[in-house]
């Protein structure tokens, strides 16, 4: 099912051209002029990259759903208050990420009062690829593991960068902080994954 | 600096698929999400939590004091005093949560993760037999077989133990294996390579080891007991590799018999992917009989043959404790008992798998199938043949059954067999004709999605995007939760 659904992705379609069919800073004045195709455009062109982002953090689809629907409903409605239309991943990832991070806060105290008993679904173990060896499973269940003793902003940087793939600059705009605090909250994750100290 | 490192995500399954688009843009469309009562929510997450307690857990008769063997094959043996919890018991993971007392597990191979969590420990494996012993001060890992990754916050480092190795962990010591103590002490007084050992030899488990397990003391664990059959079992803790080796057979069959019998032993089965299901009611009788018959032998038979045959008789009679097979039970035993007095009486550590050249060779031989032409007879003729390592015997015989019994209950088993020793053997395009017929003939769920995973597999390697597709598209219709990578 995946197989075949991904390649309906317009974001997919648009990183294998290279360069997408309308601007970002086009789509952002057409959705200010209320137009539904540019937001649908829109919420398709950045979904994969929020929604992924949700589910590696908070291991959840639920919560992830929740976050992906939330940051879209808040970047249509505050889209007047973007001041760079071009820039427009950035600010809808900063949306999300704040959200996620709302989120891991709360759960994390639901949790230390004993009323979220919730197991993470979407471990990267569990969401490890078929043909996987169960050496890279277990290498994945140990970061699973250990991750657990990461706070929410460590636990952003990380999977962005180690997970999702984000280069430096684009983990600190993200997280909205400067590239030398990305860069400290990765050496702190890592110090406490127990990995090397690269960045 | 700021490049990319490789990504996680390579490993992993997409995030978000289309339900995940399509699910998220109906809800944005109908708008923000009415606002919530703090009140309403702490509610239902009370209801929730509530829930979450008395929900049964999954429950594979696990008892203090007593030997489980599970449906995979594998032997839980819980100490009289150990205090546990079942955690999972699925397809995928199996993973035990100790309190206190000590867990022995023989595990078999496969697809399963296996885990002990000591608290002060976490303790995985990859197909091994060791225990974890839970106790007020500390918790002991001891490794028989194969291999196991230990992960604790009072190690600098997660360590893997292997065969004949052991660690103690206590929460004020941080290491093991690192210079005496009674927190750092090897069985074989090694300085804990285990710890950054390497990977390939931990794939292939003891395998790889085996010329080294002369050099294991058994000390209490009765290490050397099992050197000279690991070794020689080479790539059997490899789950990776279809191979032809005798433990990847008693994995494979393992799976069938469990398809079998969870529905013909247990009733309607609750997991698919455990072979219950509309497939594994097409001759599940007859597939119970040959999968409990076949497995009883082979698991006999095996723990005979590694001159461990006080196990054979043990799982024989625990079989029958259970009172679930009685077919089984009587091969197990005519089996144990035949097997038995020649070897389990030479318990030396030496004892070899392989039968002596000229002994009998019993029902299960190929020259006895010769005479018997039918389709269980051939089928357990071969299974014989391989668990003799002798594979082209095992080839002519199962050839012979799909030739002449193409659409007898055996025939699925058949290919599915061929087709592995095939692939083993590097003769891909055959062992993708043997797959496609192992479907075709029908196979218990469990089987048939590791048909279609083995071809998606072939086609990779052979480069073939176009029937890797075909495939893809078969097998999600056929599994509509099934995950299929992206070419």
């Amino acid at each position: 099912m995946v197989l075949i659904s991904r390649g309906m992705l317009p974001n997919a379609a648009m990183r294998s051209t290279g360069e997408p069919p309308v601007s970002d800073a086009e789509l952002v004045a057409r959705i200010r002029d209320d137009d539904r195709w540019a937001k649908e455009m829109l919420f398709r062109r950045y979904i994969e990259a929020v929604g992924s982002l949700a589910v590696r953090v908070l291991q959840h689809r639920a919560d992830a759903e929740d976050i992906a629907h939330d940051t879209f409903v808040a970047a249509f409605r505050d889209i007047d208050q973007l001041r760079e239309p071009a820039a427009v991943r950035g600010w809808i990832m900063q949306i999300a990420v704040n959200r996620i991070h709302r989120r891991f806060r709360r759960r994390q105290l639901l949790r230390r009062i004993g009323l979220d008993r919730s197991v993470p679904s979407e471990t990267l173990e569990a969401c490890c690829s078929d043909d996987a060896s169960p050496e890279v499973r277990a290498e994945l269940a140990l970061i699973d593991r250990r991750l657990r003793r990461l706070s929410a902003k460590e636990r952003l940087a990380w999977v962005l960068r180690h997970v999702e793939g984000a280069t430096l600059p684009e983990v600190a705009e993200a997280l909205d902080v400067s590239l030398s605090t990305a860069k400290r909250r990765l050496r702190e994750a890592n110090a406490k994954l127990g990995l090397e100290a690269s960045t | 600096m700021s490049g990319r490192p490789d990504p996680i995500r390579d490993t992993l399954r997409d995030a978000v698929d289309e339900s995940f688009v399509a699910d998220v843009w109906a809800r944005v469309e109908r708008g923000p999400k009415p606002s919530r009562a703090p009140l309403l929510i702490a509610a239902a997450a009370a209801v929730l939590a509530l829930v979450a307690l008395v929900w049964p857990r999954p429950d594979a008769a696990l008892r203090a004091g007593r030997a489980t063997v599970l449906a995979d094959g594998t032997e839980v043996r819980l100490s009289s005093d150990a205090r546990f919890e079942l955690v999972a018991d699925d397809a995928a993971r199996f993973e035990l949560a100790l309190s206190s007392g000590t867990v022995w597990m023989d595990v078999r191979p496969g697809a399963r993760r296996w885990i002990v969590d000591a608290a002060l420990a976490h303790v995985e494996v990859l197909g091994t037999r060791f225990s974890v012993a839970r106790l007020e001060d500390r918790v002991d890992v001891a490794v028989e077989r194969g291999v196991v990754q230990v992960d604790s916050a009072h190690l600098s480092n997660t360590r893997r133990l292997r065969a004949g190795e052991r660690i103690s962990i206590a929460p004020r010591e941080a290491s093991a294996g690192r210079g005496g103590g009674d927190g750092a002490l090897n069985e074989d007084g090694s300085d804990g390579r285990g710890d950054d050992g390497a990977r390939g030899d931990d794939a292939n488990g003891s395998g790889a080891r085996g010329a080294d397990a002369d050099r294991i003391r058994s000390g209490d664990m009765r290490g050397a007991e099992f050197a000279r059959g690991d070794g020689r079992r080479g790539s059997a803790s490899n789950g990776r590799t279809p191979t032809p080796a005798p433990d990847a057979d008693r994995r494979t069959d393992s799976n069938a018999d469990r398809g079998a019998r969870s529905n013909a032993d247990r009733g309607a089965g609750s997991n698919a992917d455990r072979g219950a299901g509309s497939n594994a009611d097409r001759g599940a009788r007859s597939n119970a009989n040959r999968g409990a018959r076949s497995n009883a032998d082979r698991r006999a038979g095996s723990n005979a043959d590694r001159g461990a045959g006080s196990n054979a008789d043990r799982r024989a009679r625990s079989n029958a404790d259970r009172g679930a097979r009685s077919n089984a039970d009587q091969r197990a035993r005519s089996t144990a008992d035949r097997r038995t007095p020649s070897n389990a009486d030479a318990s030396s550590p030496g004892d070899d798998r392989d039968p002596p050249s000229g002994a009998p060779t019993g029902p299960g031989s190929a020259n006895h199938a010769d005479a018997a032409s039918s389709a269980p007879a051939l089928l357990e003729a071969a299974d014989a043949a391989r668990a003799r390592g002798d594979e082209d015997a095992a080839v002519d015989l199962l050839a012979r059954l799909l030739e002449g019994h193409p659409a007898s209950n055996e025939a699925g088993y058949a290919a599915t067999t061929l087709a592995r020793i095939q692939w083993a053997r590097g003769e891909r395009a055959d062992a993708i004709v043997s797959w496609e017929r192992a479907i075709e003939a029908g196979l218990p769920n469990a089987l048939e999605r590791e048909a279609y995973r083995a071809l998606l597999a072939a086609h990779r390697a052979r480069r073939d995007r176009a029937a890797y597709d075909r495939v893809a598209k078969r097998f999600l219709q056929r599994f509509e939760d099934a995950n299929v990578a992206p070419w």
